[in-house]
């Protein structure tokens, strides 16, 4: 495949996976993930797929079930069969009729921007506390 | 054919009591707490504070609209397309438009947001039945319950 092409992802049906998963371009999950999953692609949660996890990337279409906050930094797409327990942040959502939502919701053009922030300042305060004292 | 429908259901926002009406009626007495209730849509087309906006019926507010409320209660759905600032419960669907700024929490059977839509830190609950339509049977208004 050349250089520079798209790639995508895929976790299948059949594979489970705790920890962190960092993607570029794009990712699909169909199968089971515990942790955090990280990306400035497009991430799809498939039907059938449950992730335990907290998501942060740019655009994410949840078609299974997702417990967990989400973060999309460009869309939120909920799906009729999509079934999602946390918060979502996201400057667009769109949530389709029949989508299952529990958790605190915050949409529009400044609520990623809001959330980068808070994380900027939680980094450098969280490293203040694990610093060693003398 | 199929037979005219002349009566709908409806539930008390008062006693949660259900019971039904005629179609086309507009507000009625709950013949268990005997206090009256909207049964007819609302719709906001301007800016509007209230303390309960209830119907059993839906509450609409339209692009120009503007709710203020401590509590928005529509058994039969909401939908907004202007600005809701309100926590609000319904037995039907919500539907949040394209250029809508919802404020508040909601409770929900179903939920539809359209693209665009602002959304201010409320708490969601969807699918809920926030007033028990699902647990109890209606009867009909002046049938002698009691």
């Amino acid at each position: 495949m050349a250089e520079g092409t798209n790639q995508t992802t895929t976790i299948g049906a059949d594979t489970s996976i705790t920890g962190e998963i960092s993607f570029e371009s794009a990712a699909q999950v169909y199968g089971r993930v515990e942790g955090k999953i990280v990306g400035k692609g497009e991430l799809r949660i498939g039907s059938g797929a449950t992730c335990r996890a907290a998501i942060d990337a740019g655009r994410v279409t949840v078609d299974g079930t997702v417990e967990g906050d989400v973060v999309g930094r460009d869309r939120v797409e909920l799906t009729a069969k999509a079934r999602v327990t946390g918060d979502v942040t996201a400057p667009k959502l769109v949530v389709n009729e029949g989508a299952s939502f529990y958790g605190h919701c915050r949409v529009g053009p400044d609520a990623g921007k809001e959330h980068a922030k808070s994380v900027a300042e939680a980094k450098p305060a969280a490293k203040g506390v694990g610093a060693p004292t003398a | 054919m199929p037979p005219e429908t002349t009566h709908r259901s409806v539930q008390c926002y008062h006693c949660r009591r259900r019971f039904e009406v005629g179609v086309r009626a507009v507000t009625v007495s709950c013949p268990g707490c005997h206090k009256r209730l909207v049964i007819e849509d609302l719709v906001i087309k301007n800016a509007q504070a209230y303390t309960k906006l209830q119907t059993c019926g839906r509450v609409v507010v339209q692009r120009r609209g503007h709710v203020m409320a401590t509590l928005v209660e529509a058994h039969a759905g909401i939908e907004v397309l202007g600005v809701l600032e309100a926590n609000a419960i319904t037995g039907g669907g919500v539907r949040i438009g394209p250029k809508a700024t919802w404020k508040g929490d909601l409770a929900a059977r179903t939920l539809r947001v359209d693209a665009g839509a602002r959304i201010v830190g409320g708490r969601f609950a969807v699918p809920d039945d926030p007033l028990g339509l699902a647990r109890t049977t209606p009867e009909r208004a002046g049938d002698g319950a009691s």
